[in-house]
């Protein structure tokens, strides 16, 4: 089932993305994955605007997985956009840095991150993070409506409260 | 009592009185040579009976005894005037011997009449200039001279017997008979003792008005300049003479005159107007600044009459004011460029600090990244083709990945460096012996079998930083384990010493150890002891240890010889203190 979701992957780094695919590859990671090269595109794929408004070729993601540097939008304004929509801000999101910057790590969190990872340098060790990721998030892990059914149902679920 | 009129009273009363006298003695004279031998015993017997005989003889030439009695009435009342009057009376005959002298003179010259009657004048009556000190001819030989009026010079000074001098104010006057002969002198004085000290007082205070240097300048209610100092003449250029009957306005700039106008009318009403800075003008038309003092003056009954002003000349003063000013201003200006300009240099360190941020974010996020792929893709090539590249190909790219490797821990070094340097660091109780135990179990190289660590206990809390301490005694130890001979097994030896009020702790190794020139470069950025080759390092983690400790107001250093082990020790204060 869980399976089916899609991963949406922000990373403008090329040989990152490659290293990412080449690592849930290695853990055996079956969900579809779906790349955006900066923070706008990641904003209007998650808003579905522009190329992204056909929701049935790009879905609403099971996990955000989030670099911070990039151009145009970094990941922390990305977080913050998501602070601001009703139903998105529940969106789980694990932010892949290459540094443990401190200040950038309590922004992060600061700003609804589920997880911070700095990212591994080693093959062995990325291979290693995609089978956590996949054990946790895309397994143990029960993940809100708005990831699973949608926007509409999020929002009738969310009057319930 | 003016003294012309009391001479007069004085005159007719002597001569009256000399007039009766001298007729007695006359008498008494003629009556002793013709019949000596009868008188000789008893004289005031004798006396009586010739005063018998001459009011005989009055009888005889027809003198009423009313007018006798008169006389005597007259003598009575003369004597007691002269007795009662104020000022000092002697009185001489014609040869300058005492004949009469009043209670004041008595007082004043310390003789009584009785010892003083016959005397010559000039023993009773010693008088002295003053600044010479030279005794004064007395007065009654000039008068017999002259046969006129005759005054003292001014400061004789009149010696008591009992030696005490009072300046006297004197005149004397010749007695003249009915038919004009001189019959003595009249001496009429007065102590003025007191007069003349108030004119000493008058003189001093002349003296220190004409000699100060302010102007004092006296002025009628109307503005007409009466008195005018040495100082006013100093200040404004005026000479008393050319001052004095001219109008105060003279001084007055046109633009002040209404307040000259001002000061008279409240002068008028008996208003003091005290320190009044203002601006007047001199003889040569030169402005100057004056602080101004004016009282009203009044005459002996309160009316007031005039007005004392005092002038200082403030000019000196208001040019050092002024000139006070202008440094205060340039001094505020020098502060304010001063602050511009620190306030540049802040904002230029701040974009300094800006950009060294900027840079160091960069490096840890844009240089890394590069890495990473030359690491990652080396280790794919090597996961998936190393039989297909052979044995030196795959020598090769392991050297890659070992060089990315270093270089990525290079640049996490010098992130953590500039971490230590501009994070703030708090200062907290630690327990440093939890502190290692931690570290060594999050290590495994630092866990047996690897490594021998002995912590000789217990290790008392200091003061520090976690993060910082973890930083340099992971790095210590690190190193520790690192700079060991091969085949060797790192033993170390953790224990804390007191020293002063802090706390040394000691790391003893099994190492290499370090010469001498290495130990003095040891904590220096970049610099590596051992060579590449055999020790792998950025040369950046004592650097690190130096910093954090620097932070935590700690010391550091080693004690070491070659070949002998090294003892890193880190001094921060204890933690009870």
């Amino acid at each position: 089932m869980k399976h089916e979701y899609c991963l949406l992957v922000a990373e403008d780094d090329a040989n990152d993305v490659f290293f990412l695919q080449h690592a849930f590859k290695e853990a055996n990671v079956q969900n579809p994955l779906q790349i955006v090269h900066d923070g706008q595109e990641t904003i209007d794929y998650l808003a579905g605007v522009g190329k992204f408004s056909d929701r049935s070729k790009f879905p609403l993601p099971y996990l955000l997985i989030l670099d911070l540097k990039m151009p145009r939008k970094t990941g922390l304004e990305v977080l913050q956009w998501l602070q601001d929509q009703p139903e998105l801000r529940c969106l789980p999101v694990v932010v892949l840095s290459s540094s443990a910057h401190r200040l950038d790590i309590e922004r992060a969190y600061e700003l609804g991150a589920n997880a911070f990872v700095v990212k591994p340098s080693a093959v062995g060790r990325r291979t290693d993070l995609a089978k956590l990721i996949k054990g946790f998030w895309l397994d143990f892990n029960e993940a809100p409506a708005v990831t699973t059914e949608g926007l509409e149902e999020a929002r009738k679920l969310r009057k319930e409260f | 009592m003016k003294p012309a009129k009391h001479l007069m009273i004085v005159l007719f009363a002597i001569a009256a009185l000399l007039l009766i006298g001298s007729v007695l003695i006359a008498i008494a004279y003629q009556a002793a040579r013709v019949r000596a031998a009868t008188f000789v015993a008893s004289g005031l017997a004798g006396l009586l009976v010739l005063s018998w005989m001459f009011r005989k003889i009055s009888f005889e030439i027809g003198i009423r005894e009313a007018a006798v009695r008169e006389a005597g009435q007259q003598k009575e009342l003369f004597s007691k005037t002269l007795t009662s009057i104020g000022d000092a009376v002697i009185a001489t005959d014609r040869e300058g011997r005492v004949t009469f002298m009043n209670p004041v003179a008595e007082k004043l010259t310390g003789w009584n009449q009785q010892e003083a009657f016959g005397v010559p004048l000039e023993r009773p009556f010693k008088i002295l200039n003053e600044a010479t000190r030279q005794v004064v001819e007395n007065p009654v030989t000039k008068v017999r001279q002259t046969g006129v009026v005759v005054g003292l010079a001014n400061h004789t000074i009149l010696v008591a017997k009992d030696g005490a001098e009072r300046p006297i104010d004197d005149s004397a006057a010749p007695i003249r008979e009915p038919d004009g002969n001189l019959s003595g002198v009249v001496l009429v004085f007065r102590d003025v003792t007191e007069r003349r000290a108030a004119e000493m007082t008058a003189q001093k205070l002349a003296a220190i008005v004409e000699n100060a240097d302010d102007a004092i300048v006296g002025k009628s209610l109307e503005g007409t300049i009466q008195s005018w100092n040495h100082g006013a003449e100093c200040i404004f250029g005026y000479t008393a003479s050319e001052a004095i009957g001219q109008s105060i306005m003279m001084l007055v700039p046109d633009d002040k005159k209404n307040e000259e106008l001002e000061i008279l009318s409240r002068l008028k009403n008996g208003e003091r107007i005290q320190h009044y800075q203002t601006v007047r003008i001199c003889k040569d038309k030169r402005r100057i600044d004056v602080s101004l003092t004016v009282s009203p003056v009044r005459d002996s009954t309160g009316r007031i009459v005039g007005a004392s002003k005092i002038a200082r000349d403030i000019t000196p003063q208001k040019e050092t004011e002024k000139a006070l000013h202008e440094t205060q201003r340039q001094l505020q200006v020098h502060a304010q460029q001063l602050e511009t300009a620190v306030g540049a240099r802040t904002e230029q360190l701040r974009s300094t600090v800006t950009e060294l941020e900027a840079f160091c974010y960069s490096l840890s996020h844009d240089m890394r990244a590069p890495l990473r792929a030359i690491q990652s893709y080396s280790e794919l090539v090597l996961e998936n083709d190393s039989q297909k590249i052979g044995a030196a190909s795959t020598d090769y790219l392991k050297k890659v990945i070992q060089s990315a490797v270093r270089v990525d821990r290079l640049i996490q070094d010098v992130l953590a460096y500039t971490r230590l340097s501009r994070q703030d660091i708090i200062l907290e109780p630690v327990d440093v012996e939890r502190l290692i135990q931690d570290i060594i179990q999050e290590r495994p190289e630092l866990q047996k079998p690897k490594a021998e660590i002995r912590i000789e206990g217990p290790l008392p809390p200091i003061m520090g930083h976690g993060a910082s301490l973890t930083q340099c005694i992971s790095n210590l130890l690190d190193n520790a384990v690192k700079f060991v001979a091969p085949g060797v097994t790192p033993r170390i030896r953790v224990y804390a010493e007191p020293v002063d009020h802090k706390e040394r702790l000691w790391f003893e190794d099994n190492g290499i150890g370090i010469d001498k020139a290495g130990q003095t470069k040891l904590f220096e950025m970049f610099q590596r002891v051992h060579g590449n080759h055999q020790y792998e390092g950025t040369g950046i983690g004592l650097a690190i240890v130096r910093k954090a400790v620097d932070r935590m107001k700690g010391e550091v250093g080693v004690e070491s010889e070659t070949g002998k082990g090294s003892r890193f020790w880190l001094q921060l204060p204890k933690a009870d203190e």
